[in-house]
């Protein structure tokens, strides 16, 4: 999995991750979005394939925002990540945001 | 007759005798050159009796006398220059004697009757310089001659050893495969071969000619021999009785690799098989069986073992782990088997960038034998799409580096269904919990095709772990968990599961058409 993160205009970090999010490389996102930048966006759009440990990143990431006062949103869901999110019932609680340029 | 004419007479005969001595001395030599022996010489010997009015004749030459020599001569010394008496004494020693030595040897002459001039010592001296020099002629010709030969010999061997080992080795179905097969200076008996799926690497004791012809008859009797339920003992048949008679042994290994992985072997006194882990861990397989031509066996049954994707099978022969220098300390130190262990455990990843490595480790060592190295890397391919009712195997070691193996395989196995990611991510979910929870070591994904969907099935070598039996937690719940069990129970139309020889066997169902 490539993870590439950069500023974004509001002063937060864009994060584009592309490939396989499985329990091999959750340890690696982790240790790159630590510590957890008060404003954090992921693009999922470059995600194939995503499955409960995944998942598991994600509201992890998630919940310390909220804990920290932080901002975290995601954004260009795949089919493999919209069926894990269905199956899951997490689909309507996980703060997705549409991608740039998408209305 | 007065003075004068007896001392004219005396001159004319020594003349005379200096005149002869010049005519056999141009015989001498033309009879030298081409002397075949020292046989040949001792006859010169014997011919110059007359001239020096001498009744016997002998040649000692590197510590032994052409012929038989009378006993008083036998334990004679070689004298350090001429000389006219003997340096020891015997009851039968002739009454004069004329003893010659030249660098090899010397020469004897002796008569019951009359004596040695200084004449017959300087005709004797030129003719042990002549046999000198016609002696270290011989030797450098037959010198020659047996260069010749050995040179003959080896082009020969060199001949016979590439017409039957093969250059280069076709990789079984779903393997990439490197090799090297590199002769001593002297073309010796290692060779590989593969043929029907076997791969073979086998060494013959000797060099030259018998070397090459045994690798020959072991190559050909290979071809045969994969056709026979037990090849160890079709080789040993043939090759065994063989190599017994010739006092000749012979070391082989021999695999056989399965597109699925699965492979079965036997090593008769050949080096370990050794194999790399994708992880990196290194394996070791030795010997099953004695070299042949030692003891003979009346069958030979082979070991099993399962490569995985991306580990490496290294076959060798001795000519690596016996790569020798000299220490610091000036001690003989040979490469061994620890370091061959080492260098193919930090060896590039694939085979063709490997066998590289391994040689450039040789810098600085003398391989002294032949050498020959095949590395073989388990590659599997994506499964054909499956047609019919074909099912499809993938074994691989229960670790997370193997998820996107593992995901890819059963996505294609499943192609044909609505969504090929729902049984890609149960598959997951399972075989994660294998790892992390169960402890298992080993994975085997299986996909069945039945009518309208597919049955896919993974078992694991783990903690028994029943997932029907299990309380399954909520789902739209926001928790760090614990959806594995919920996404396997969701994505599949029915769930089974089952204990089987201490492996667990979880089987689901996905038919087409259904939904979630």
């Amino acid at each position: 999995m490539d993870i590439v993160k950069r500023p974004d205009a509001a002063g937060g970090v864009r994060c584009l991750l592309t490939g396989r999010l499985d329990a091999h490389q959750v340890p690696r996102l982790k240790a790159e979005l630590d510590p957890l930048p008060p404003t954090l966006h992921l693009d999922l759009s470059g995600v194939t394939f995503i499955d409960s440990s995944g998942l598991a990143a994600l509201v992890g990431l998630y919940k310390k925002a909220r804990e920290t006062g932080g901002h975290f949103t995601i954004s260009g869901l795949q089919d493999a990540v919209r069926l894990i999110l269905e199956l899951t019932g997490l689909h309507a609680i996980l703060p997705i945001v549409p991608a740039p340029g998408v209305p | 007759m007065n003075d004068a004419e007896v001392a004219l007479e005396s001159t004319v005969a020594a003349l005379a005798d200096s005149q002869d001595q010049l005519v056999f001395l141009q015989q001498a030599v033309g009879r030298a050159v081409n002397a075949r022996g020292v046989e040949d010489l001792l006859i010169l010997l014997e011919d110059a009796l007359e001239l020096l009015g001498a009744e016997g004749t002998a040649l000692y030459v590197n510590g032994f006398w052409v012929g038989t020599v009378p006993a008083w001569l036998a334990d004679e010394a070689p004298p350090e220059r001429l000389t006219y008496t003997l340096a020891g004494t015997h009851p039968d020693a002739p009454a004069a004697f004329l003893g010659v030595p030249f660098e090899r040897g010397w020469v004897a002459f002796w008569t019951t009757a009359g004596t040695f001039q200084s004449g017959d010592g300087r005709l004797a001296q030129t003719l042990a310089n002549l046999i000198s020099s016609t002696l270290d002629a011989i030797w450098l010709r037959e010198r020659q001659l047996q260069q010749d030969i050995e040179h003959h010999d080896q082009a020969l061997a060199a001949r016979i050893w590439r017409y039957v080992v093969p250059e280069h080795l076709s990789a079984p179905k779903n393997y990439q495969l490197a090799s090297l097969s590199q002769p001593a200076l002297q073309v010796g008996g290692d060779f590989h071969v593969a043929v029907d799926g076997w791969v073979v690497v086998g060494d013959v004791s000797g060099k030259g000619i018998a070397a090459a012809l045994f690798t020959g008859m072991f190559v050909s009797a290979l071809r045969l021999a994969v056709q026979h339920a037990d090849m160890g003992a079709a080789i040993a048949g043939v090759l065994h009785p063989q190599l017994e008679s010739a006092g000749m042994l012979a070391t082989v290994v021999a695999v056989r690799l399965q597109p699925n992985g699965t492979f079965e072997y036997f090593n008769m006194g050949h080096p370990p098989i050794l194999v790399r882990r994708a992880g990196g861990q290194i394996e070791s397989l030795g010997p099953t069986a004695p070299p042949l031509g030692t003891f003979a066996f009346d069958s030979y049954p082979t070991e099993r073992g399962q490569l995985y994707p991306g580990d490496m099978m290294f076959l060798y022969s001795d000519g690596l782990n016996e790569a020798q220098r000299l220490s610091p300390e000036e001690k003989l130190e040979l490469f061994g088997l620890w370091k061959v262990r080492h260098t193919l455990a930090h060896a590039a990843e694939t085979p063709t960038l490997a066998l590289p490595h391994l040689t450039q480790a040789l810098n600085g060592w003398d391989v002294v034998d032949d050498l020959t190295m095949v590395l073989l890397q388990y590659v599997p391919q994506a499964p054909a799409r499956p047609e019919g009712n074909s099912v499809l195997e993938l074994h691989l070691p229960a670790d997370t580096a193997q998820l996107a193996a593992l995901g890819t395989f059963i996505r294609d196995a499943c192609h044909d269904l609505d969504q090929p990611g729902l049984p890609e991510l149960a598959v997951t979910e399972l075989a994660v919990n294998a790892i992390v929870h169960g402890g298992a070591r080993h994975l085997l994904a299986i996909v069945r095709r039945v009518p309208g969907g597919c049955l896919v099935t993974l078992e694991d070598d783990g903690r028994a772990f029943d997932p029907t039996a299990q309380e399954e937690k909520v789902a739209g719940e926001l928790r760090e968990g614990g959806y594995g069990l919920l996404i396997v129970r969701r994505s599949a139309s029915e769930l089974h599961y089952r204990r089987r020889f201490d492996w667990n066997s979880i089987e689901l169902t996905y038919l087409r058409g259904a939904s979630l």
